[in-house]
């Protein structure tokens, strides 16, 4: 019978971290990041390029985050069905607390309160950081709560 | 919903980790379905009714 993975697998200091696992579902995700920053700082310094190949660079970041997306899918289905329960509700949590905070942010900025980095709104880095760490946190009560 | 599985577990000299193992769940499900934190899908139910080879009720009480 083959063992079936588990959330702390991919969780840092969990005492069961695995960072060939952490690995391969992380990959597209660097893979993202990494051609997000380049083509920023490409934006920055060809302002007067072609409009299509400044939305190609702008966009193409899009294409390893859906597939990072995929291997999520991929994890998540080679859990077993407590740690498939876990996850629903710890994505649940980090989904609809990133909505919220963007929210709140979009209020503040409405009314001009000073919110210094957000002041343009939550944008895809700040949203990500918040999903991952609501993540992050509820994967870690989760895991304790079933240990 | 209460059941035996601990009970059950301890009488084959099983550990939770070698449980889960037969079962392909990890040993937090084990532990989780012991301690009455988590009940299990039908189909897992029906896995342990087959090790154990009791029948589905004499290892859980739905009026538990």
């Amino acid at each position: 019978m083959n063992k079936s993975n588990t959330t702390e697998s991919v969780i840092l200091f969990s005492g069961h971290y695995d960072w060939r696992k952490d690995f391969r579902l992380s990959l597209w995700l660097l893979l993202a990041a990494s051609s997000y920053g380049a083509g920023q700082t490409w934006l920055r310094g060809n302002a007067d390029a072609d409009l299509y190949l400044r939305l190609a660079v702008g966009l193409f970041p899009l294409l390893p985050l859906l597939l990072y997306g995929r291997s999520w899918m991929r994890f998540v289905r080679s859990l077993d069905e407590l740690q498939r329960r876990m996850q629903l509700e710890v994505w649940l949590l980090a989904s609809l607390g990133t909505l919220m905070t963007g929210a709140v942010i979009a209020v503040l900025n409405t009314n001009g309160v000073p919110l210094g980095v957000f002041s343009h709104g939550l944008g895809i880095g700040g949203a990500f950081f918040i999903m991952m760490g609501l993540w992050t946190v509820g994967s870690i009560v989760a895991i304790r709560r079933y240990r | 919903m209460k059941n035996r599985l601990r009970e059950l577990r301890a009488d084959n000299n099983w550990s939770q980790a070698a449980l889960a193992d037969q079962l392909g769940v990890s040993r937090q499900t084990v532990n989780a379905i012991e301690t009455g934190k988590y009940d299990p899908s039908l189909p897992l139910a029906f896995k342990l009714a087959r090790l154990f080879e009791k029948p589905i009720e004499e290892i859980f009480d739905a009026e538990g």
